[in-house]
């Protein structure tokens, strides 16, 4: 009779093991991707598709080169920043956790100011992530007490979309966290990013 | 919400930042490289169309490309819709990263657990999961319920701690 190998013993890893090999093989693919992949190729084939021409890039970079990589982390960045403006609006609910997401937003602008001027190192860098993530944080737990408050409804309609900007934010960080450490050769857990300094 | 101030960002960098995971995200749903890259292609494409006029975002993306896969397998008469899907030879990039991630032994052995060990529905819930969508997020996504995504997951991680056992003492 015929067996599965892994049902010999019922050996099992643990779920953390389970997580680590998984973000391994996504790193690995994420790493073979960005070599292969042809953005600009991609973007020239889908505005062709429209009669159009790509809009011309700020810096002229070799795809996959180091100006390229800069240049992907800084507008994803870039998206970040257009985002937490956006959720920091003055007038809007929750005017402590604006404040923190206001703070998130300057940091990323020192991060991308760092990165396009290349005179950002490693450890300032895993600094202001480490700050955005700790204000994202932040925001996240006001906006969860402050649901908690016999609000309006209107009100607690807008808390709950800021929660999940934070939450989306957060994930989206997780991802810049990798790029950023790509850029500067380390391969480290983002969880060891300095502690946070205000 | 995300969405709305996406939709001011410009598809150039919305399209350089989402590409290389929205490709592992269809790889990671059952599909070989040069396919995940067309499926992505492809929604990328309809993000084009609708842009500036749509809600635009992560979700979005992973939302339309899992039903061009779908489309996809089922056009290629698949028995069921989300089942491993043949190897495609006609995009450049597609079978160069195939070929890397061949040489992968830990990536390989990932993929496989993943695309050959976990029943379609498990395999959907995870990518969504993989890629830092909640629970909650997911269920809202897939018009599932949250515990139905709870259950999944975690049969899924059962699975996948038997099937990648033998990968975790050789890794370490």
């Amino acid at each position: 009779m015929s067996r599965r190998p892994w049902r010999m013993g019922a050996t099992r890893i643990t779920a953390d093991e389970v997580t680590t090999l998984v973000a391994r093989a996504r790193d690995d693919i994420a790493g073979i991707l960005n070599d292969v992949l042809d953005n600009e190729a991609g973007l020239a084939q889908i505005y062709a598709a429209y009669g159009q021409q790509p809009p011309p890039k700020t810096a002229a970079a070799a795809p996959g080169g180091e100006d390229s990589q800069v240049g992907a982390v800084c507008d994803r960045i870039a998206m970040l920043e257009t985002a937490l403006a956006q959720a920091a609006k003055p007038g809007g609910p929750s005017m402590r956790a604006a404040m923190y997401l206001e703070m998130a937003r300057g940091f990323l602008f020192e991060l991308r100011s760092g990165l396009t001027s290349r005179d950002l190192s490693a450890g300032d860098a895993f600094r202001l992530l480490g700050n955005v993530r700790h204000d994202l944080q932040e925001a996240d737990r006001m906006l969860r007490s402050e649901q908690r408050l016999p609000l309006p409804p209107p009100v607690l309609a807008g808390i709950g979309e800021k929660r999940e900007l934070t939450s989306e934010m957060t994930g989206q960080l997780a991802a810049l966290d990798k790029q950023v450490m790509r850029l500067f050769g380390h391969s480290d857990d983002p969880t060891a990013a300095p502690a946070p300094h205000h | 919400m995300l969405s709305e101030t996406v939709a001011n960002v410009d598809f150039v960098a919305f399209y350089d930042a989402e590409r290389g995971s929205l490709v592992r995200f269809v790889m990671f749903l059952g599909a070989d490289a040069g396919t995940a890259e067309d499926i992505a292609q492809t929604t990328f494409m309809r993000a084009f169309e609708a842009w500036n006029t749509s809600r635009l975002n992560r979700a979005w993306l992973r939302k339309v490309a899992q039903n061009e896969y779908f489309m996809h397998c089922r056009a290629a008469a698949r028995e069921t819709s989300l089942d491993a899907d043949p190897r495609r030879a006609d995009r450049l990039a597609g079978v160069s990263a195939a070929a890397a991630v061949e040489q992968q032994a830990v990536t390989r052995e990932v993929l496989a657990a993943v695309i050959t060990g976990l029943p379609p529905k498990q395999r959907q819930v995870m990518a969504w999961h993989w890629d830092g969508f909640s629970d909650v997020e997911i269920a809202a996504e897939l018009g599932d319920s949250v515990v139905a995504v709870r259950k999944n997951r975690n049969r899924a991680m059962k699975n996948l701690r038997q099937s990648l056992a033998h990968v975790g003492k050789e890794g370490k």
